[in-house]
């Protein structure tokens, strides 16, 4: 059985394939983060955009973040079962977060469906049509951002199940943690995205 | 090639979790019984009718919710000093960017410069 210890690791200690993880969640905020940032600001300067805004489903928005928080706890106890090398319950829980996903992309599409039958579209052409070049940036904005971390999404489900196949045979158990910290990532954007978009309107 | 070098290249079984890296665990449900009560509170804060602190409380309830599950779910708290630093450097990076540009986009009028 491993031990615990109190010395504090240092970059040395830790596996490659976290530090190589940790680096992409840092890449990864630079580019979530920026999308973010020029959000706010188009937010800040054009009052057209909080009218946009408000066309947005709460109900789906905040469905979504529940689905995403309750897989983000099924991923830490997959990691849990990992270390405890139980495979019944690492493909329990890795089970529960790639069905958890696929919940998720459900809601996504009955987003977009709503969005699209209402005229709103990545490229406005509705809006630009009625003289709205403003507001139609607002949805180029909110499908680039949702549609960007939906892809983040289908990944880290792709790389759960192929992680999941693995630890089944008894094998590779560290990948979990791994794949676990890009799934972790994939819910911290959402916890942004959400007031973001659907509630601050 | 060698045999040697080509084992070495091919992935291989590694004990998991290493000797030096295991420092246990929070209670993860407790941690996930906040976040949902964290969700809570900003779910009820969007009916508030002032705007300005429905953002504020919605924000910093985000950002809460974020640190939760950056240091205990990620177990960033447990990483090196050097890889903390390397992510909360991402993130002031942001916050010094939103900053830095607020004032140019808000404070030029729109007539200046529009899409």
């Amino acid at each position: 059985m491993n031990t615990s210890i109190n010395k504090k690791p240092t970059l040395r200690d830790i596996p490659q394939a976290r530090l190589g993880v940790w680096i992409l969640i840092a890449g990864e905020f630079v580019i979530f983060g920026g999308l973010i940032v020029a959000y706010l600001l188009y937010r800040f300067r054009y009052p057209e955009w909080a009218e946009m805004a408000s066309h947005t489903n709460i109900v789906l928005g905040a469905t979504n973040t529940f689905v995403l928080l309750t897989s983000s706890y099924f991923v830490v106890k997959a990691h849990d079962a990992a270390i405890k090398k139980d495979k019944n319950k690492i493909t329990l829980y890795i089970g529960l977060t790639i069905l958890s996903a696929l919940i998720f992309l459900v809601v996504k599409i009955t987003e977009y469906s709503q969005k699209i039958h209402h005229g709103f579209t990545f490229s406005g052409k509705e809006l630009v049509e009625q003289g709205k070049h403003i507001e139609s940036t607002y949805w180029g904005f909110y499908f680039l951002m949702t549609g960007l971390h939906a892809f983040h999404v289908i990944v880290g489900a792709i790389v759960l199940f192929i992680v999941m196949m693995g630890a089944r045979k008894g094998k590779n158990y560290q990948r979990i943690e791994v794949a676990g910290l890009y799934w972790h990532m994939v819910d911290l954007i959402w916890i942004f995205l959400f007031p973001l978009l659907y509630i601050a309107n | 090639m060698s045999t040697k070098f080509h084992n070495e290249g091919l992935a291989h079984e590694v004990e998991y979790p290493a000797l030096n890296d295991y420092h246990g665990h929070p209670n993860y449900l407790k941690v996930y019984i906040t976040l949902l009560l964290l969700f809570g509170i900003s779910l009820v804060a969007s009916y508030l009718n002032n705007f300005l602190l429905m953002v504020t409380i919605v924000f910093l309830v985000s950002t809460l919710k974020a640190l939760l599950v950056i240091n205990y779910f990620m177990h960033l708290k447990w990483e090196p000093i050097p890889l903390q630093i390397i992510i909360y450097m991402a993130l002031f990076a942001l916050a010094a960017l939103i900053i830095g540009v607020y004032f140019d986009v808000t404070v030029v009028p729109r007539d200046v410069y529009t899409p």
